[in-house]
């Protein structure tokens, strides 16, 4: 076809796109993927809701854990926005994170000096260790898909850190709800653990980003 | 940014929404525009069918454009994603036996002026920098290749293939030209 005859036919019937649209369609995929995540928190056999929610909603290692998480959940959504459209900056944007991490890693330090009792296997391993970034890796399983079907109808050129972002947000958005079942106190845990969850799903993001995300 | 490019913006805008006069005369000039992009970064067979894939993709994902922003850096990251997608079909791509009096026209310019695919071309090893350079942008088919490197046809091929496949890395790793 002659090129013409292209812009021609693409100049007929245009249709209005909806302002904000990206970050709408995002927001939508993300709302939808973390309902499945909830849906699986609930019901998977070895997960469920911890049954003392109503007590350690006032707690603070209750809170400490969801900040941490949702925070960097919210700060991967700001990048992963810019990374869905054509010409994002070069934005550092795993600067981003080290508000976040520095301030558990602080608050993590402070409660080792203040509690020399010593028990440091506990601190940091919990009792949970092992599952801990299993359960934040499945349950970030469905958010991912449902970015990635949000993405399919953006345009991200940079894949790799596009895919990495959708990980992160999918992570932290699943290691959000995990916090929902889990029932660790410790921020050295949190800090090891919920980090290492969320560093694994942002890495596997990575890898399949330029096989998804491709349009 | 020039006033040209401002005025992209704009007309941009008013395309998205709704304004099909505008939008009209942005695809217009953006046509200008990809045209010389691609006139530097593909050979010249391939340069027309890149200017009309990148004025679909442009037309398809015309809701990213975030208005608050400058629609050049925009309209450079989508021009170069396609450029990086030829670079790689090109590999997959047989190339077509053109009729002999289509290239006779202006050929000799048109080759020496992807300038920066040849530019790019350096960073490869030199027998598949020549084999892409044989087949790919001066048309020839892949025996005439062989009989003028001596490498075989298969390692024609495979040069070809591999040469493509490091090109497209490089670029995706370069920070945007232009």
């Amino acid at each position: 076809m002659n090129t013409e005859v292209l812009i021609v036919e693409l100049s007929r019937n245009l249709q209005p796109v909806p302002l904000h649209g990206p970050r709408a369609l995002l927001r939508r995929g993300l709302i939808r993927g973390a309902a499945v995540a909830m849906v699986l928190v609930l019901f998977w056999p070895s997960l469920a809701v911890r049954s003392d929610l109503s007590v350690a909603a006032v707690t603070m290692g209750f809170w400490m854990k969801l900040l941490y998480t949702a925070s960097i959940a919210s700060l991967g959504f700001f990048a992963l926005e810019r990374l869905s459209r054509p010409g994002a900056r070069d934005l550092h944007w795993t600067r981003l994170l080290w508000p976040p991490i520095a301030l558990l890693a602080l608050v993590t330090s402070i409660q080792l000096a203040i509690a020399p009792d010593g028990n440091t296997a506990s601190f940091w391993m919990g009792s949970s260790w092992f599952q801990c970034p299993l359960y934040v890796m499945l349950l970030s399983v469905p958010v991912f898909v449902g970015l990635v079907r949000a993405m399919a109808h953006l345009a991200p050129t940079r894949l790799e850190a596009a895919g990495a972002a959708a990980g992160l947000v999918a992570g932290a958005t699943g290691a959000s709800i995990y916090a929902l079942h889990c029932a660790e106190t410790s921020p050295g845990f949190v800090l090891l653990w919920y980090s290492l969850g969320l560093a694994a799903a942002t890495l596997v993001g990575a890898a399949v980003g330029p096989r998804l995300l491709r349009w | 940014m020039t006033a040209a490019e401002e005025e992209w913006g704009r007309l941009m805008v008013a395309a998205q929404q709704g304004n099909a006069g505008a939008y009209r005369r942005l695809l217009d000039e953006l046509r200008k525009w990809l045209c010389r992009f691609y006139a530097r970064r593909l050979p010249p067979a391939m340069v027309e069918d890149a200017v009309q894939d990148t004025l679909i993709a442009i037309h398809e994902k015309r809701h990213t454009y975030d208005s608050e922003r400058p629609f050049k850096p925009w309209l450079a990251a989508v021009a170069r994603y396609k450029w990086i997608d030829r670079l790689r079909s090109m590999g997959r791509a047989t190339m077509e036996e053109l009729p002999d009096d289509i290239a006779i026209e202006d050929h000799e310019s048109s080759v020496t002026s992807s300038v920066i695919l040849t530019q790019l071309m350096t960073k490869l090893k030199p027998a598949q920098a020549e084999a892409i350079r044989l087949v790919k942008i001066e048309g020839f088919s892949v025996e005439e290749a062989s009989a003028r490197t001596g490498q075989s046809g298969s390692l024609i091929k495979v040069n070809i293939h591999r040469g493509l496949a490091r090109l497209a890395t490089i670029v995706q790793k370069q920070p945007d030209v232009e």
